[in-house]
């Protein structure tokens, strides 16, 4: 992996707004989550209840940004806990985000501005929580997020069940400033807090024979209403996959985190993985469930269509698409005006071409692997 | 009709036309179109369309099944809104989505089927638009007129296709749409029976 040198500051890239309005929250987050994590560290909270959301949280990542965004800002943005991020207190985990490292290594060009908080959180496509853009953020504050735990099993050695706070305890975070490009031909540049998937992997030691990695989100039809809905037009769990060579290329991030805190739920919180140069729906949320095959796993959007929906799906402009464009893309720079969002020109890979081409040397990605 | 004095319930019809148009206006100019504000306008605009294409169909068998004659009277004015919007639909994408650009058009026609069929659905209502000028109207002759009009049929089946194939997270809408325009087919088909059964009766 060639470390690319780039001048640019982070400060240039976020909005001020935000980027000053996440030094506050630090600071203040650092204060209430220290706490937290002084009566983790001596075994005095009831961390482990099931459904706890403490009122002490951080406080919701909106509020930097809203003045510049209270015309548009969705109503449900300011009334309901959906918009607050994965808000439990249970560990260190406020403090490890606030203390993260700032990698410059990925960070974006000039080109793209980070998207406004308010619209990465109330614009998203989780579908058990319902099919329009607005419907997570108005009901995923409905899914428990502790205790939650990982299994990863399969071809791998050293496999269990992990509690998250454990398994993510063990890595070090860093932010990492990736563009996100979904299939339905729009785009968001979004900053999130994770660790490399390989770190994960290389610790349950995957056997010679791994060649996929499977990934399940979560199923509960009792917080989640389309996972029971008649006119569902997926089946349930989500499912995800990559190869494992894929999952262990250095872009591939685990998140726990984004704009500076912990993710938010209807983004995929507690634990969501992110592979920036494929289509969006490769990026699963809520993950439980991480499996090492040999075969090349079942993918959700694959067996809803697979004409539409190959198990690669990178995002490659020259392989047309039934419903959308791919050769260009809307990104959302701002909030709520009819004209500021802009048409782009959609890069292959995402524009991670240079770190990623070579994962598909001599693959014929329009006909057969797309 | 021409020529006639309008009734209030002529601007009652005029004012429910207008109303979802000075709505959208309304939220557009106060910036509450969430985050894809392009996507929420073609979303409402094509709704509106099918809201007013229904309606249009379900004015000749309601007519029928309350014994109100006066309904059909409306059926021109209700189209005519469902052009407009339609229209409106068709703009906004033509300016949010492709911003004006010929070539992403040719391309949209082409490899997107949903919007090769809707744009069908398109020129298809043009056409009824246009022969709606009452000096038209007169000039093609009542029967003429009507028969041409039989292609709001076609307008209803690319209408619905359009909207199945544009579905791509839940098809509830589309299906309740559909069924709904079944429904008013249906009454139709079956006052047609009737009437055709009371003709041999009387022959």
């Amino acid at each position: 992996m060639k470390e690319k040198a780039r001048n640019e500051k982070e400060s240039q890239v976020t909005p001020q707004a935000i980027y000053q309005g996440r030094r506050r929250f630090v600071a203040t987050a650092a204060a209430v989550a220290g706490g937290a994590w002084l009566v983790n560290q001596y075994g005095l909270s009831s961390t482990k209840e099931k459904g706890q959301t403490v009122a002490q949280s951080p406080p919701p990542p909106a509020s930097p940004s809203k003045p510049a965004a209270t015309p548009s800002a969705p109503a449900s943005a300011t009334k309901k806990s959906a918009t607050q991020p994965d808000s439990v207190v249970t560990s260190g985990l406020d403090v490890r985000l606030a203390g993260h490292s700032k990698s410059t290594r990925y960070t974006e060009n000039a080109r793209d501005k980070t998207t406004p908080v308010g619209i990465a959180t109330t614009y998203n496509n989780f579908y058990e929580f319902g099919t329009d853009k607005s419907d997570p953020a108005r009901h995923a504050h409905r899914l428990t997020l502790r205790p939650w735990s990982v299994t990863i099993d399969g071809l791998c050695h050293r496999g269990g069940v992990f509690d998250i706070d454990d398994l993510v305890g063990a890595h070090a975070l860093e932010e990492r400033i990736y563009r996100l490009r979904c299939v339905e031909a729009w785009s968001m540049v979004i900053p999130w807090i994770g660790f490399e998937m390989r770190d994960l992997l290389k610790r349950v030691e995957p056997m010679a024979s791994a060649k996929y990695v499977a990934m399940q989100t979560v199923y509960r039809p009792d917080e989640m209403p389309q996972q029971r809905s008649l006119f569902r037009t997926i089946e349930y769990p989500y499912v995800e996959g990559l190869r494992l060579d894929e999952a262990m290329h250095p872009l591939t991030l685990v998140t726990v985190g984004m704009y500076g805190q912990r993710l938010y739920p209807q983004n995929g919180a507690p634990i969501k993985v992110v592979v920036p140069w494929k289509y969006g729906f490769k990026s699963p949320k809520s993950v439980v469930r991480i499996t090492l095959t040999d075969k090349q796993p079942p993918t959700t959007w694959n067996m809803q269509s697979a004409r539409e929906y190959g198990f690669y799906s990178n995002v490659y402009p020259a392989r047309s698409h039934p419903r959308w464009q791919q050769t260009s893309e809307r990104r959302f720079i701002s909030e709520g005006g009819l004209f500021n969002t802009k048409r782009i020109e959609t890069l292959p890979f995402n524009g991670y071409g240079s770190e990623v081409a070579h994962l598909y040397q001599g693959m014929d990605l329009i006909n057969r692997y797309y | 009709m021409a020529g006639r004095a309008k009734g209030a319930l002529w601007y009652t019809v005029f004012l429910a036309g207008a109303l979802p148009f000075l709505g959208l206006v309304g939220v557009a100019s106060f910036g509450s179109l969430g985050a894809d504000p392009a996507k929420t306008l073609t979303h409402q605009t094509g709704t509106w369309a099918m809201n007013f294409l229904l309606l249009c169909l379900a004015m000749s068998p309601f007519s029928t099944y309350l014994k109100m004659p006066k309904l059909v009277s409306y059926r021109r004015q209700l189209g005519l809104w469902c052009y407009f919007y339609v229209c409106l639909h068709f703009l906004v994408f033509l300016a949010l989505l492709i911003e004006f650009n010929p070539a992403n058009m040719a391309k949209e026609l082409v490899e997107r089927p949903y919007i090769t069929v809707g744009f069908g659905g398109f020129l298809l209502l043009t056409i009824m638009a246009i022969t709606s000028i009452p000096r038209l109207i007169r000039a093609m002759g009542a029967r003429r007129w009507r028969r041409l009009h039989k292609v709001v049929f076609a307008v209803v089946v690319l209408a619905c296709i359009h909207f199945i194939w544009l579905s791509r997270s839940s098809l509830l809408e589309a299906t309740v749409y559909s069924l709904l325009f079944g429904v008013l087919i249906g009454m139709r088909l079956y006052y047609y029976r009737e009437r055709l059964q009371r003709q041999a009766a009387t022959a």
